[in-house]
């Protein structure tokens, strides 16, 4: 329904040669990971529109729409703009407000650096903890390569989705 | 057998919500369960916009994330640039347990144990019928999709 919609209007984006057109390619709108759905708006003003829209979804659809957990990111210029009072979900500013960790877009947060920055060393103050109790139990391998797999495969489940995306600061590498 | 997970963190443990139903499987049904789906994959590109990248073949996860970011470093990079990014929150779609609901997974678990106990002629029939509806897509090729 929002990607058949003409009215919402996405944030435009640049070609390649850093050019911008009024095709459909040309606009960022709606992103979808299963029921993750995110929404790229130009303005405040097609948000009317898209909550029509998230009204009417559940009806066909048999799922719910939990307003009041919806949450909006404001990018740029639009950070400075007071957000409309009708639409009564949490609001942030990208860059400036820090964001829950239960606001994460599909695992990630888009909070501030500082908050990246404590996100980051709390994983890693978690990782040699775990390094310690696992060498004063001896319940990691003895040999040279068991140890390297042990250490690769804890940091793939503990650290490597995040990883791919936000890089710990260099003092934090260190 | 459905078993419930606990969705974690500081979330109530006397609410069903907050549980997640989880099952083993039987072997044959999961491998028909995976011949099905591969059959699927080949052609469940048409029946879904491209902006949805939930377990589309070829799409990862990745897309959205640095889609977000990009976007958000874009808008960030010039004064005159701007926008605003909704996240909605879909409930009831798939990880909370429903009594209503909770029949339809029950009904296909019963049909593809079904389908293990057919004969082969009537399970390549069935095989047939789905490459037929893929047929329906003759622009498509699964051949050149990502496997």
């Amino acid at each position: 329904m929002i990607r058949n919609d003409t009215t919402i209007k996405g944030i435009p984006i640049p070609t390649q040669e850093g050019e911008f057109s009024d095709s459909a390619h040309s606009k960022m709108r709606e992103r979808a990971f299963a029921d993750d759905t995110g929404v790229a708006l130009a303005s405040d003003a097609s948000l009317n529109r898209l909550f029509e829209i998230a009204d009417q979804y559940p009806l066909g659809s048999g799922s719910k729409q939990q307003i009041e957990k919806t949450v909006g990111i404001r990018f740029g210029s639009a950070s400075n703009i007071t957000p409309p009072p009708d639409h009564s979900f949490t609001w942030y500013r990208y860059g400036i407000d820090p964001i829950p960790s239960q606001h994460k877009y599909l695992g990630i947060s888009a909070g501030t650096p500082d908050q990246i920055s404590a996100q980051w060393q709390a994983k890693l103050n978690a990782l040699e903890a775990e390094l310690d109790r696992a060498l004063l139990s001896s319940k990691i391998p003895r040999t040279v390569f068991g140890r390297s797999l042990w250490v690769k495969n804890y940091f793939a489940a503990k650290v490597w989705y995040t990883f791919r995306f936000q890089k710990p600061s260099a003092s934090e590498h260190s | 057998m459905v078993s419930l997970l606990h969705k974690g963190k500081n979330l109530p443990r006397d609410l069903d919500k907050n549980y997640r139903p989880i099952s083993v499987t039987a072997t044959e049904f999961r491998i028909l369960g995976r011949c099905i789906h591969q059959h699927l994959a080949t052609f469940i590109r048409h029946l879904i916009g491209e902006t949805q990248l939930g377990f589309v073949p070829g799409c990862r996860i990745d897309e959205n994330i640095l889609a977000l970011t990009e976007l958000a470093n874009f808008c960030d990079s010039d004064d005159s640039r701007g926008g605003i990014f909704v996240m909605l929150d879909n409930a009831k779609a798939y990880d909370i347990i429903w009594p209503s609901t909770m029949a339809l997974p029950t009904k296909i678990v019963k049909s593809i144990s079904i389908l293990s106990t057919l004969p082969l002629p009537h399970r390549d029939a069935l095989y047939r019928h789905i490459v037929i509806t893929q047929s329906q897509w003759p622009h498509w090729s699964p051949l050149s999709h990502p496997k």
